[in-house]
């Protein structure tokens, strides 16, 4: 009955434009909003563009002047913003995913209170990052702040003294971004085959020795997955420099820009971009594009993993 | 394995046994209470007066001395950062947000998990692609398309950046291929059309995953914080997350202040979060494990 039934009925039992009508939303809100600016920054980045007059075509200038011309202010300007986003990317993202490694690990032992704990150190990714700064200046403060008086520093200014300013806006990172991957690895870890585990353990291993031979390398593509992720946040930092110091202490002045401690890239394409004195769109794309097309690389690597994985 | 048995025993005979397991709680517990200090620390500093703030560091009081409702009353009727606006546009920004990408992403994901047309699936891995281009692209030029169709200062320019998430589809579209197909074939046999199908059947079924989507859509959207405070300039149409931002400029380090509208601020996701733990946890798993 069922054989006859799906005989008789022909191949699309709908009208060729119903599909086009189920995707039409999508597609025109991603046309819009998504791939026209996209293009649009690509076509600003090959002109000049300051505020209130339309783009000039100067092709390839501004690269020109971001990557080789130290007369430049931009040249500068991305110098130091990418090498400060690098170091960042660098010293935050092993901890990022350490630090929830190492609670999921304990967590995992299904100690009393494992589901509250769970919770609790989920929290912070909760909160907006303003919160999340606005907390954490409250408690580096140099004059009411909690960690001073603890630490018994005294006045200490967390924000302006390399290299304590980057501690800082590390350990604010990885304490507002560890319950994401923390909650990534305690599902991947609740999946390792408990058999192996107990048959290894009849046979000797101990703890630590059952986690780096079994339990990692059973949850790598998990851990894979949120490296990717961290250096990809990572590299877009801006919310945590621009409220925690603003960039922080000027080091030197080298052709009329600042040279700031932990100014980040972002910041630097945002005041260009955006900022009330010296706007210019354009060398601001060029520099967006240049991030982005590192952004984009790391993401590649996610892409071909993911493809892989689904065929 | 130890814990069915260890439930019959008297909690003292239970210490006795397995204290290795005790004391390993207990330490977790105090590392939890260190974790979220900055916590405790901001919301009984939100009740301290001005003078206990900055007495702090001579008496070392955590909770207030004198509780004061004080600084909650300033964020309120403070008119250089409207506070209640801030509430509104959040809210207005998140639910909107939230109600046009559920569906948006829904009927997508119903197209390519359900339908068939001529390349389906390099359209659908093409938008992938493309969606993997970093926003930090399209920053500058956004702004100033938005400038141009005069929506910088409007709500609008909060949502629409959002709608486009083709990742949304892909993980209602996984969700969409566990639902058996019987009941949609079954429907459309008594000459049900691809809406009614949509709508009735398939969309019913997927509320789990409509879950998830609505909750990373929505505390997304409620705690972006770069695009707000650049794109929006006029006080009155800031969310609370770039408002606190204002704020924390504008209040010249009175934290009593700061931290009484971040405890507001927080209310809603913190809330949303224990209402729906279960759908919070099983969202981030999902994630990693399509994308893993």
């Amino acid at each position: 009955m069922k054989a006859k039934l799906a005989a008789h009925r022909p191949l699309r039992p709908y009208a060729r434009w119903i599909p086009l009508a189920f995707l039409a939303p999508h597609l025109l809100v991603f046309c819009c909003f998504n791939i026209f600016p996209i293009l649009t920054g690509i076509f600003a980045s090959l002109t000049k563009w300051t505020l209130g007059e339309m783009p000039q075509w100067v092709g390839l200038a501004n690269y020109a002047n971001l990557l080789t011309n130290p007369e430049s202010i931009y040249y500068w300007q991305l110098r130091w913003g990418l090498l400060n986003t690098v170091k960042f990317v660098v010293f935050c993202v092993p901890f990022r995913i350490l630090v929830p490694l190492a609670f999921a690990l304990v967590l995992s032992s299904k100690c009393r209170g494992h589901k509250v704990l769970q919770a609790c150190y989920y929290l912070p990714s909760l909160l907006s990052l303003s919160v999340v700064m606005v907390s954490w200046l409250y408690m580096f403060d140099s004059n009411a702040g909690i960690v001073n008086t603890l630490l018994g520093l005294g006045k200490f200014r967390w924000t302006t003294t390399e290299p304590y300013n980057w501690i800082a806006l590390i350990f604010i990172t990885v304490w507002w971004g560890c319950g994401g991957n923390l909650i990534i690895y305690q599902s991947a870890i609740a999946g390792v085959s408990q058999e192996i585990l107990e048959a290894t353990s009849v046979d000797g291993a101990n703890a630590f020795q059952r986690c780096i031979h079994i339990t990692l390398p059973s949850i790598k593509f998990p851990l894979q997955y949120t490296i990717i992720t961290s250096v990809i946040a990572e590299f877009g930092i801006w919310g945590q420099p621009d409220m925690f110091n603003g960039g922080g202490p000027t080091l030197e002045v080298v052709n009329g820009v600042n040279h700031q401690s932990n100014k980040m890239l972002m910041q630097y394409i945002a005041e260009s971009g955006f900022g009330s004195s010296g706007v210019n769109a354009g060398v601001a794309s060029s520099m967006a594009l240049i991030l982005g097309l590192i952004i984009f690389a790391v993401s590649m690597l996610q892409f071909r993993a993911m493809r892989r994985g689904n065929d | 394995m130890t814990g069915m048995k260890a439930r019959r025993r008297t909690p003292l005979e239970s210490l006795k046994r397995n204290w290795r397991s005790w004391l390993l709680s207990l330490a977790l517990f105090v590392i939890a209470a260190i974790w979220l200090c900055p916590m405790f620390f901001s919301f009984f500093a939100s009740f301290k007066t001005n003078v206990e703030m900055k007495r702090y560091p001579k008496y070392r009081n955590i909770v207030p001395l004198e509780w004061t409702l004080e600084n909650y009353e300033f964020t309120w009727n403070n008119a250089a950062a409207p506070f209640m606006n801030m509430v509104l546009n959040s809210f207005i920004v998140s639910v909107t947000t939230v109600v046009l990408v559920l569906v948006i992403a829904s009927m997508s994901a119903y197209a390519y998990e359900r339908l068939e047309f001529r390349g389906k699936e390099k359209l659908f891995w093409a938008l992938f692609g493309l969606s993997m281009i970093p926003g930090v692209v399209s920053l500058v030029p956004q702004y100033y398309l938005y400038d141009a169709l005069g929506w910088t200062n409007e709500l609008i320019c909060l949502i629409t950046p959002y709608l486009g998430n083709v990742f949304y589809i892909f993980l209602l579209r996984n969700f969409m291929h566990g639902i058996p197909k019987d009941l949609d074939e079954s429907a459309r046999i008594d000459g049900a059309n691809d809406f009614v199908i949509y709508s009735r059947i398939v969309i019913p079924c997927m509320v789990p995953a409509m879950m998830v989507v609505a909750l990373f859509s929505f505390t997304g959207s409620w705690n972006d914080l770069m695009w707000p405070s650049l794109a929006i300039t006029s006080p009155n149409k800031l969310t609370l997350t770039s408002g606190i931002r204002l704020i924390n400029d504008s209040y010249g380090g009175r934290y009593e202040r700061i931290l009484a509208a971040c405890m507001l601020t927080m209310i809603p996701t913190v809330l949303l979060f224990l209402i729906a733990r279960k759908y919070f946890l099983q969202g981030l798993q999902l994630s990693a494990a399509v994308k893993g």
